[in-house]
């Protein structure tokens, strides 16, 4: 367990930096927005169409 | 409701409720009851979370929702994408690779036990409160509608869950919620495809749609950027994005949820699941309600939805004038009725001047239809001055109890009853797990056994169950403990978000500088409140979580910089 000023630090260590933030999940993260856009496609034509 | 419909209804519950409590038997100590061992895979973590949000009053609120103002609600979850990313990306590896119990830990570690103990008091008072309302609201409906006693209606939900809470901790939830997730979807999907057939001939799903169109239900997207209303593009992209970061990251209802993973990655796959099908599941329980509105364009719908208050009227002393509206109801029905019919046909042959005209005619009528029905609302007020003139939420029950066949009903119930079973059953562990690791273990009792603990995350998990179903028992009497408890639930989120905001990415700022800032924000958020409800203030609730949440990182900023030393 870390405390106070050492949890910062904490964020600079491998064991946290290491847990990739983007890398190997940046597609993940693409797909969530890709489902989004096309959902916000679909809703926006839904709205004019009817 | 007919023996089928009990049999379904209680078979489903039953068979939940012990599914939960055998499959999960051997918790046995601490880690296993409120981590669930660190087991859950990320399915189960996505259906956990969604089923948590989703409680009774999703399912009995949301289609009449769309009934009286249509599709427009389904931009309140446009900020749940982008929320779940950046939850992934940033709050995720830190929780789980500091290996915390429950969110408010972290701020300990990361300030003092002041922070962490006033963030988790703010959870306990407001999460605690909430669970008896999560019980009561859809008891008080389903009471209305099916004539049962109230108090029989919050026991079947409030005592089923306590048990296997209690017995099985974090894994019982999650693995119950598995099921409640399958029957929640199936009886959604059953009642579109019963109301499908239902509708008149020549009216299939398409028809459906123009006619819900002419008549302003499939305002989906609204592009006007207005803070007085709640859902428009740029409030769900941008205040619901704060609502979400506060409820999926800093809420310990939801936490738990997904701190139960088994590893980052499966955590990270389960939000972003959540991310991806929780709009598309609003958006059909939107459409459900949008076609139950086209249902009751062809089929007689009652002036008011809650039949207790008509039953009321049609006995009282306006019986005469009660049957006067009931006729002009009847005769604007046939007419729009009709007219409905040749818009369709209208519309088909590609006759646009007809079409408008028919639209403009439509909507007159609807317009007459809804004056009738707030004239006899003034005659029920009259009888009873505290009616809610709001009918919204008892439509879809209405049109379930009275037009699905035996044994969908009962299905319909099990949904409504699921979810109310698994958004009290994470309130429930989350509660008992948040007062022994953030109170009883850190600052009572810092030395006893692993089992000790659990005993004691058991019993507090009972206490909090107890508490939540005397408070939705005597909730009718408690009128001004509701209203306290949704303004607990608007003007703490954004304040509690803040902390977090400050604690993951401001470095220089320490911790009487942000316990003090919260403090003042949370005064201001409570003022803009008041200052909204009597009307002096333009802006929806939903404009206080990002405000709550940017007021303390402002104040705890200048704070640290007038006070550098003195505050640490």
């Amino acid at each position: 367990m870390l405390k106070n000023d050492s949890f910062m630090d904490f964020l600079k260590t491998p064991e946290y930096t290491e847990a990739p933030v983007l890398g190997n999940w940046k597609a993940f993260y693409l797909t969530s927005i890709i489902f989004f856009v096309v959902e916000l496609l679909l809703f926006s034509y839904l709205t004019i169409a009817y | 409701m007919h023996s089928i419909d009990f049999i379904v209804l209680f078979g489903t519950l039953l068979a939940i409720a012990l599914y939960g409590t055998w499959k999960t038997r051997k918790s046995h100590d601490l880690k296993g009851y409120l981590l669930g061992d660190n087991s859950m895979k990320w399915g189960t973590i996505g259906l956990s979370v969604m089923a948590t949000q989703a409680s009774a009053i999703t399912f009995l609120s949301t289609p009449g929702q769309a009934y009286q103002d249509g599709m427009g609600f389904v931009q309140f979850y446009f900020g749940m994408p982008i929320a779940m990313i950046i939850l992934s990306a940033v709050v995720v590896p830190l929780y789980f690779k500091l290996k915390v119990y429950t969110a408010y830990e972290f701020l300990e570690q990361r300030f003092d036990l002041k922070s962490r103990a006033l963030a988790a008091f703010l959870f306990l008072v407001s999460r605690g409160l909430a669970a008896g309302i999560t019980i009561y609201a859809p008891a008080i409906i389903l009471t209305a509608i099916l004539n049962w006693d109230i108090n029989i209606t919050i026991l079947i939900i409030g005592v089923l869950v306590i048990i296997y809470t209690v017995s099985g901790g974090t894994k019982a939830v999650a693995e119950t919620q598995k099921q409640q997730m399958v029957v929640i979807m199936a009886g959604m999907f059953v009642a579109f495809v019963v109301l499908l057939v239902k509708l008149p001939d020549h009216i299939g799903f398409k028809e459906s749609l123009v006619v819900a169109g002419k008549m302003g239900k499939m305002n989906v997207i609204d592009w006007k950027f207005d803070p007085t209303n709640r859902y428009n593009i740029w409030s769900g992209l941008t205040a619901a994005l704060f609502l979400f970061l506060a409820y999926f990251g800093t809420d310990q209802s939801q936490v738990q949820r997904y701190l139960s993973g088994k590893s980052i990655k499966e955590i990270r796959l389960g939000l972003l699941f959540n991310g991806v099908f929780k709009i598309p599941m609003q958006f059909s329980i939107l459409l459900i309600g949008v076609l139950v509105f086209i249902f009751y364009q062809f089929t007689m719908p009652p002036i008011f939805f809650n039949k207790t208050e008509t039953d009321k009227l049609a006995t009282s002393k306006y019986e005469q004038q009660y049957n006067e509206l009931s006729k002009q109801h009847q005769q604007v029905f046939d007419q729009k009725r009709v007219l409905l019919g040749e818009l369709v046909a209208a519309d088909k042959a590609g006759d646009e001047e007809s079409t408008t005209q028919l639209t403009e005619r439509v909507n007159k009528l609807q317009e007459q239809q809804e004056s009738i029905k707030a004239e006899a609302v003034g005659l029920m007020q009259d009888i009873n001055p505290d009616l809610d003139s709001k009918d919204s939420d008892y439509v879809f029950i209405t049109f379930v109890m009275k037009y699905l066949p035996h044994g969908i009903i009962g299905l319909l119930m099990a949904v409504i009853f699921s979810a109310a079973m698994s958004s009290t059953s994470s309130e429930l562990n989350a509660l008992g797990s948040t007062t022994v690791i953030d109170f009883y273990k850190r600052m009572v009792n810092d030395s006893a056994t692993d089992a000790h603990y659990l005993f004691m995350s058991r019993l507090f998990t009972v206490f909090w169950g107890i508490l939540a179903l005397l408070f939705a028992v005597f909730a009718t009497q408690l009128d001004n403990l509701i209203q306290a408890v949704n303004i607990l639930g608007s003007v703490f989120y954004g304040p509690i978000l803040g902390i977090f905001i400050v604690a993951f990415g401001v470095k220089y700022v320490k911790a009487n500088a942000v316990f003090v800032a919260t403090v003042i924000s949370e005064g201001i958020i409570v003022w803009l409140y008041f200052l909204s409800r009597a009307g002096k203030l333009g802006i929806t609730y939903l404009w206080f979580n990002p405000i709550g949440a940017l007021l303390v990182v402002a104040i705890a900023v200048v704070l640290q910089a007038v006070w550098p030393k003195k505050t640490t």
